[in-house]
């Protein structure tokens, strides 16, 4: 790189914005030229082949799958799953309901009267053919990033949520380096809003159960995470709604796993009293942000032979 | 391969299987090394005075402490005035340390004062390992994968610690290269039985999951070529030509030495690998900005620098029989998903002129039609994200393209199944990250 291209570096940044549609993509045998033709000259409009369907809901999903459900006791009278959320009929065996907890790494937040919302959460389920473990962690992006320009609007931010699907075998058995990089991002964060101590406590938690043994097999079972979640916030009503299904992407079948972050508009109140003296007492559930956090194939648990 | 006995300090010429048990040093050149003509036909005058007589004088010493009767070190065992001989260890030196018995790292820049009765506090890993230049060197990135054990010595030859023993050291190595825990343990050469918490047997090397002897090739082989390359990259050697040479083992590849090709070196590695894997992770890379270099390969391993690019599970890469990649000298053929897309460049100023960042000039930008090459590699993070490249259409020839904009790698990710415009995606190996559209410096 010549010294005007490093100057460029420091002075200039450049935004590329890329529209697409995938239903357009096709997969073609083609031939990638190592270095620019002479007389290239590029027209977009080519055809380039048959066009498939790359995005494709297949049909309900047949996984039965279980969810960690910690301290069930902070959940008043399963109003959630008696109401259905005010959720559509979409959300029916297949989900299962728990509350949100304090995470470890933003228990930080207890402090906060702008985000009083813990929304992360270690689940683990198995695939009962596979016996194979699937940790899902999520949780939702708010604090999690600086704005920037071109950011989206703070609302966005605060209802997109992230997980990560690990298995054992991403690092021998081990947390792998990206939810260490991620639980590194979130500390960093956490730094922001009052300090990343409990944090460590938290990864030091998670690397533990890490190293938690598969259920016997033939069973179904899921893992008990109250001690990694001894902070959850009970009594809050926030819960959050799961929801698997079968879907293709660009040629492979998959599980989606969504959750939705719901709120008790009596939680709402609580907050509301602090501001405005509101004193309604009246309960509803309504969604307060979410969306989809994750997806992993369950075919490619099986043990490769 | 030449070996130095450990006490009479003479040299001896082995080949195959007559090869006797030896360990081997790893280290970084320093002033006044002990060369081939130094020791070959007995040590010369003088040599034991050399600054570099230590390390061998070490290592001979500790390689028979540990029953070793032969020792391999590179500034002795190879004559370097023979251009055939230095290509031949060069392309058999991954192997050599693997087949080697034990390894001794020795950091020369790391004087530690410890008490020889205990351990080296566990504290000072992180430390030593940001402190020695033995872990900014290329060569020493298959000094540290390919042997079965490392053990690393001071520059006074204390022993701080084992890749293999010690565990919270391979964790501050894994921290400080990025090579995963799996690879520097060599725990297992497959990945059969997911929950074996057991280990190789240190006798025998015996994987748990197939039973077979634990090779570090196949180790790697679990590992894409984009990831390998990151390990590599940022890593410094005094030719621009041995960047490449000396990842050659770390991809199972061969090929003559050139001295003199400089940075040429590095295309002609990646197109042996592409002889021999049909990996598209080696297109998941970010050139450093360079007005008109429209290549198709990286031109250093820099360019993988932070990349999280790994393999698709078996199970969800359907085009995996038939996206064999086929090198000719003019393009590359392979089966890959393509999608139309239109790209719009701006830039813009990121020193905003408002204190709040509300304020930030935003010039008008380039419309480009073009293509998304959609590579059939994931990411560590969520295998379902696609890496992809951009790619221009040839005129006249519907299957042709070329790739542009090679300073940018794209992620694919499935946000919007069921509605499938708007779908964001950012830079894969770039500092800036934007939740719509990409930014990318240059």
């Amino acid at each position: 790189m010549d010294s005007a291209s490093t100057t460029d570096t420091v002075s200039n940044s450049e935004s590329i914005n890329c529209t697409y549609d995938l239903q357009d993509a096709t997969s073609a045998n083609i031939h990638l030229l190592l270095t620019k033709p002479d007389n290239e000259r590029s027209d977009a409009s080519e055809e380039t082949g048959e066009t498939t369907s790359a995005l494709r809901v297949i049909y309900p999903p047949q996984v039965k799958w279980v969810l960690a459900c910690p301290n069930n006791g902070s959940r008043r009278k399963n109003a959630v799953i008696s109401q259905g959320s005010g959720q559509n009929s979409t959300i029916t065996r297949d989900c299962r309901y728990f509350p949100s907890t304090k995470s470890p790494s933003l228990c930080s937040d207890d402090n906060s009267d702008k985000d009083p919302i813990g929304r992360n959460a270690i689940l683990c389920f198995f695939l009962q053919a596979q016996q194979i473990p699937l940790w899902v962690v999520w949780g939702t992006m708010y604090g999690a990033f600086s704005r920037r320009p071109g950011d989206p609007p703070e609302d966005d931010e605060f209802t997109r949520p992230w997980c990560r699907i690990l298995q054992p075998r991403d690092a021998g058995g081990r947390i792998p380096s990206d939810i260490r990089t991620l639980a590194d991002l979130r500390s960093w964060a956490t730094s922001e809003l009052a300090g990343c101590f409990e944090f460590v406590k938290g990864r030091a938690e998670l690397e533990k159960l890490w190293e938690l043994e598969p259920p016997p097999s033939g069973t179904w079972d899921f893992q008990d995470f109250d001690s990694l979640l001894h902070k959850s916030h009970s009594g809050v009503d926030y819960f959050v709604v799961a929801e698997i299904r079968e879907v293709e992407f660009l040629g492979s079948t998959m599980y989606e796993l969504e959750i939705k972050v719901m709120v008790s508009a009596m939680y709402e109140r609580e907050i509301k009293v602090i501001t405005s003296g509101d004193g309604a007492d009246k309960e509803e559930t309504r969604t307060k942000g979410g969306g989809i956090v994750g997806r992993f194939d369950a075919a490619s648990l099986l043990v490769e032979k | 391969m030449r070996l130095l006995h450990t006490k009479s300090f003479a040299l001896e010429v082995f080949f195959g299987n007559n090869t006797p048990p030896y360990a081997i040093l790893s280290h970084t050149w320093g002033q006044e090394e002990v060369l081939f003509e130094h020791v070959n036909g007995g040590l010369k005058p003088g040599t034991t005075q050399r600054l570099g007589w230590a390390k061998v004088r070490y290592s001979c010493a500790q390689a028979a402490s540990d029953g070793y009767g032969y020792v391999w070190i590179d500034t002795c065992c190879i004559d370097k005035s023979s251009s055939a001989e230095l290509s031949e260890a060069i392309n058999s030196m991954f192997k050599w340390y693997q087949d080697a018995g034990i390894c001794y790292a020795y950091l020369e820049d790391v004087d530690i004062n410890i008490d020889l009765s205990t351990p080296t506090p566990r504290s000072a890993f992180p430390w030593l390992l940001s402190a020695s230049r033995w872990f900014t060197r290329g060569w020493t990135l298959q000094e540290l994968i390919a042997p079965q054990d490392v053990r690393f010595y001071s520059r006074s030859w204390m022993l701080i610690a084992s890749r293999q023993d010690d565990e919270v050291f391979a964790r501050a190595i894994e921290k400080r290269t990025g090579i995963p825990l799996s690879v520097l343990k060599r725990d297992s050469c497959c990945y059969v039985g997911q929950h074996l918490r057991g280990t190789a047997h240190r006798s025998t090397q015996k994987c748990p999951g197939c039973h077979k002897a634990v090779n570090s090739l196949d180790i790697l082989n679990h590992h894409s070529i984009a990831e390998r390359m990151s390990w590599a990259a940022s890593r410094q050697t005094t030719r621009i030509e041995d960047q490449s040479y000396c990842l050659l083992g770390l991809f199972g590849v061969h090929m003559p030495l050139l001295y003199g090709e400089e940075s040429r070196a590095f295309i002609r590695l990646q197109e042996e690998i592409i002889k021999i894997s049909d990996d598209q992770s080696i297109f998941a890379f970010a050139n450093q900005y360079e007005h008109g270099d429209d290549t198709l390969l990286a031109r250093s391993p820099d360019a993988f620098d932070k990349s999280c690019v790994t393999f698709l599970p078996k199970s969800q890469n359907r085009q995996e029989e038939s996206s064999t990649m086929i090198l000719t000298s003019k393009y590359i053929q392979t089966k890959m998903t393509i999608c139309p897309c239109t790209v719009r460049t701006s830039s813009w100023d990121p020193e905003p002129s408002d204190s709040d960042g509300s304020n930030v000039k935003m010039s008008t930008g380039v419309v480009q039609s073009c293509y998304l090459g959609i590579l059939s590699c994931g990411t560590k993070s969520d295998l379902l994200t696609r890496p992809a490249i951009l790619l221009s259409a040839v005129k006249n020839n519907e299957k042709t393209f070329r790739r542009i904009n090679n300073h940018v790698l794209l992620t694919i990710r499935p946000l919007s199944l069921k509605d499938t415009t708007g779908i964001d995606f950012e830079p894969l190996g770039t500092s800036s990250m934007y939740s719509h559209g990409f930014s990318v410096n240059h």
